[in-house]
């Protein structure tokens, strides 16, 4: 087999990874955005560590997706952040069907996985900024800052 | 498809929005009496069919519950209600409590200071300080009482006072309700739960029940009536107000708006101040009026029966006026005993003492008391007939009584020290009595036939000189004699001795003679004809000494045993018989007496007799009235003749006018002699006596019990106060825990909830990160 045949094969399998992997995380999402709408707090608690077990991976995915893209860039002669799932299917024609099936999939699911995000994240915001304001309302008498209390134990930063 | 998402996050969002609004209308409801904690109930939003497929659409805030028990509420209202209700009791009680306090100035110190001013004035009752201290000690008790009654009636005003402050509450809470069942109607019919309504319309339930007792109905459309005491204050339609009717200090009347029919509220405040109102104050005022009118009797009784240490009296007018019932203009035509009376005045005898105060002899007279025929003016000619005495009613209805100049009179039970008048008994006249006591059957024609001084007589008895012949009585026989020309010109007289005829010469000595020769009426009188009688030289004349001891009144009737000489016969006795005629007691007075030596009789009565003969033949005789009580018919108490205290309750008692301004007026003396102190006595026995009209009570036992009562029903009430007091914050902590708010849990609450959003936005703008890094290679 050749070298691109291998690199090719990883890469199908890299991105039927991430396939599964963002298909998992909208089914989060959607649970996410379940208990968000019923104000359960429980459910938000549980699905918010069950995303934070899907990001565990995120690290290591990316680095192997970039050295993927660095050896294919080199077979095919270009810069690698000049490529694409869709120019490298392009690239490798009939031998990229496969590829192009799973890429095809991978962005559908990544797009509704994008909007779940926005949707959940302005509905996460407009809460808290309500809970900012009742909490102010309720505790401004009592001199006590009701950001202070609000960022007791809070999650400030997820970023991986 | 988007606007559809789009939709589905807003009513999520809505729905969250609801939710910690109502999270923070619970905290900010916190410290709200009454509340009830909110809760969100969340649903699923129906269904959507989109291009042939069901689509969901979300979530939505179905209602906002309010978490109470209405069984609990209902019970913490009617606690609340009785906790009330027992709060004005004890208030009301504990006024009355203050009123009648013990110590120094309280009515108990106040009776001991009195007696103990009776009995220091018993040692030495000529001292006119101490004479006017117990007066003065009199009228300390009497304003105490007085007080007692204002006292009383101020807790009533106060009572109405505070019944009309709430009624007008109540008024106000009607109004509140109706108008929280229209908007809750309103708002309910629109399908939205009015729970902050319901609870405002609780809370005025609540204070409605504090208030009166209460009972609600709520119909199946949300509306809710209530009745008080059974009538309908609140409709779901509307409200009436309640009216109240009093006259400010000792009755009130509270009816619903357009009603006829007096509300019988036992419920809340108004409740308890009604039962001290209704049921309690007019208690009290009972047992006070009826110790002080008791105290004022038993006092009077004693007073008006002895005389000021001065001795008997010359003048005397009642304090009493006397009402013209049948409104004819005078007051003299009514009973006696109906004739508007402070105390009533009952069938009895009053005995009434006439002394001749250049001589000091006295002389007793009984004035008879029918209650169902004698009229006051019957009354009046009855003591005017006493010699030298009379009676009328003064211009202002009272009744005054004055004695003949040069005479005195008293009411006093004392013994007459020289009962024999007439000197039917071993007198220095020729006297004969009737060897039986009226009536006397006299027949038509009946003739009594004497031979006298100047010559042989006969006394015809006319129909016309009786009320009926067949029974006349010793005194018509004795009218009927003295009128009689020839009885009189033989020196004759006629009178009676309890109800025994007694004919007698005028003159004394043993020149007096005359003979019962016969007639019809000789054989009713038991005499003899042919029996001649003959004046003595000397008379027995019996002396009364002793003060009588016994329980009832009497009249005891001395007769010889046979003819004799007193001191000299042997064997002779004085035989002593009751009003009924069964003999008590048996005298010596033969041989081994000595003639002026006192002989016991009994009870503390003693008798001394002279020397000189006696004849049981001529039936001698002589009697003797042992009075316990000189006023049985209670006509000078009544009257207000002589007595200590006017008035007949707590609130009209008072120490006669007169008395007050001279306390040398006050009765001290039972017999007028000097030094006498024996009514103070009897004042004073009357601290340690019985009193019927007090179920047999002293007077200290009686107000020991009225205290007492006063203080145990105080005592029940604080009890039974703290016992629903307990329960009602024991069912008030059962609201709390459920319907309560917890700030703390509620803040805690709202922080997770922040929290939870803070890491849900913070993931998923990590994941939109990711989701972008991904975009770049696709």
């Amino acid at each position: 087999m050749s070298a691109l045949k291998v690199l090719v094969h990883q890469l199908e399998a890299y991105a039927q990874e991430e396939l599964d992997l963002q298909t998992r995380t909208l089914g989060l999402l959607r649970e996410q955005e379940g208990a968000l709408f019923h104000g359960d707090l429980e459910a938000m608690r549980a699905n918010v560590e069950r995303v934070d077990a899907q990001l565990a991976g995120v690290a290591a995915r990316t680095q192997r997706r970039h050295e993927l893209l660095r050896r294919l860039g080199a077979q095919f002669g270009v810069a690698p952040a000049t490529l694409s799932l869709s120019s490298i299917c392009t690239r490798l024609g009939d031998e990229g069907e496969r590829l192009s099936r799973i890429a095809s999939e991978l962005r559908e699911t990544t797009q509704s996985v994008s909007r779940a995000t926005r949707r959940l994240s302005a509905l996460a915001r407009m809460h808290a900024r309500l809970n900012d304001e009742i909490l102010g309302t309720l505790l401004e008498d009592q001199g006590v800052d009701p950001r202070d209390m609000a960022r007791c134990g809070a999650l400030v930063d997820a970023q991986v | 498809m988007s606007s559809l998402a789009l939709n589905t996050g807003l009513k999520a969002l809505l729905t969250a929005q609801s939710k910690l609004e109502t999270i923070g209308h619970n905290v900010s409801n916190a410290s709200t009496a009454g509340y009830s904690r909110q809760s969100l109930e969340v649903g699923t939003s129906p269904t959507m069919r989109l291009h042939g497929l069901l689509q969901g659409t979300g979530v939505q805030a179905n209602v906002v519950r309010r978490t109470v028990d209405s069984l609990l509420q209902t019970r913490l209202s009617m606690q609340g209600s009785l906790v009330s209700r027992i709060d004005a009791r004890v208030s009301g009680l504990s006024q009355a409590e203050a009123l009648f306090a013990s110590g120094s100035g309280g009515l108990d110190q106040l009776f001991k200071n009195f007696f103990s001013s009776l009995s220091t004035l018993s040692t030495t009752p000529e001292d006119t300080h101490l004479r006017s201290n117990a007066v003065q000690s009199a009228a300390n008790l009497s304003s105490k009482f007085n007080a007692l009654a204002d006292g009383s009636l101020n807790i009533g005003a106060d009572a109405i006072g505070r019944i009309q402050a709430q009624v007008g509450v109540v008024n106000q809470l009607a109004e509140r309700i109706s108008r929280l069942n229209g908007q809750i109607l309103s708002t309910e019919s629109a399908g939205a739960p009015a729970n902050d309504l319901r609870d405002a319309r609780e809370r005025a339930v609540s204070e409605l029940a504090k208030l009166t007792d209460v009972k609600t109905v709520e119909d199946g459309r949300g509306a809710l009536r209530v009745l008080v005491a059974g009538q309908t204050l609140v409709s779901p339609v509307g409200f009436k107000q309640l009216e109240v009717t009093t006259d400010g200090r000792t009755d009130i009347s509270i009816r619903v708006e357009g009603g006829n029919v007096d509300m019988a509220i036992s419920g809340g405040e108004i409740g308890g101040l009604l039962s001290v109102l209704r049921d309690f104050l007019p208690g009290l005022k009972s047992d006070t009026d009826a110790l002080a009118r008791n105290f004022i009797l038993e006092m009077n009784r004693a007073h008006s029966t002895g005389m000021p240490s001065s001795g008997p009296m010359r003048a005397l007018v009642g304090s009493s006026r006397l009402v013209d019932q049948d409104s004819d203009g005078q007051v003299t035509d009514e009973l006696l005993s109906n004739s508007g009376l402070p105390f009533d005045a009952t069938s009895g005898d009053l005995f009434v003492n006439i002394t001749d105060l250049a001589s000091g002899a006295m002389t007793k007279h009984r004035v008879p008391i029918d209650a169902a025929r004698t009229t006051v003016q019957d009354f009046l000619t009855a003591l005017s007939r006493v010699p030298n005495l009379s009676a009328s009613v003064d211009g202002q209805g009272r009744v005054e009584v004055q004695a003949d100049s040069g005479f005195g009179f008293d009411f006093s039970p004392r013994l007459d020290v020289a009962p024999d008048d007439i000197a039917s008994f071993g007198g220095g006249r020729a006297s004969i009595a009737g060897g039986a006591s009226e009536p006397y059957a006299l027949a038509l024609g009946s003739t009594l036939d004497f031979n006298g001084p100047l010559g042989a007589f006969s006394v015809a008895f006319q129909p016309n000189q009786f009320q009926s012949m067949g029974q006349a009585t010793a005194e018509e026989l004795a009218a009927a004699l003295n009128s009689d020309a020839n009885f009189q010109s033989n020196g004759l007289i006629a009178n009676t001795v309890g109800g025994t005829l007694v004919v007698q010469s005028s003159g004394s000595g043993t020149s007096q003679s005359f003979t019962v020769t016969g007639g019809a009426a000789s054989a009713v009188l038991g005499w003899a004809p042919g029996t001649t009688v003959t004046g003595k030289s000397l008379g027995v004349n019996p002396k009364i000494s002793g003060t009588y001891s016994g329980a009832a009144n009497d009249a005891w009737t001395f007769r010889p045993s046979a003819d004799g000489t007193i001191g000299s016969t042997v064997g002779l006795k004085v035989d002593v018989f009751d009003q009924n005629g069964v003999q008590v007691a048996q005298l010596d007075v033969g041989a081994n007496y000595q003639p002026g030596s006192e002989i016991e009789v009994r009870d503390g009565v003693k008798v001394a007799f002279g020397l000189g003969d006696v004849s049981a033949a001529h039936n001698d005789l002589f009697r003797l009235d042992v009075l316990a009580d000189s006023d049985t018919a209670d006509v000078l108490p009544a009257l207000g003749i002589n007595t200590l205290f006017v008035g007949n309750d707590a609130a009209s008692m008072e120490v006669r006018a007169d008395l007050l301004e001279n306390p040398e007026l006050f009765a001290s003396s039972f017999n007028g002699a000097s030094g006498d102190g024996g009514n103070v006595l009897r004042l004073l026995q009357k601290s340690e006596s019985g009193i019927e009209g007090l179920a047999g009570l002293t007077f200290e036992s009686n107000l020991t019990g009225v205290v007492g009562g006063v203080a145990l029903e105080l005592s029940s009430a604080r009890e039974a106060g703290e016992s629903e007091e307990f329960m009602r914050q024991s069912l008030e902590s059962r609201r709390d825990q459920v319907s309560g708010v917890n700030v703390d849990e509620e803040l805690a609450r709202m922080i997770e909830a922040q929290q939870a959003y803070s890491a849900a936005g913070e993931y998923m703008r990590v994941v939109n990160q990711l989701s972008s890094d991904l975009f770049n290679i696709l």
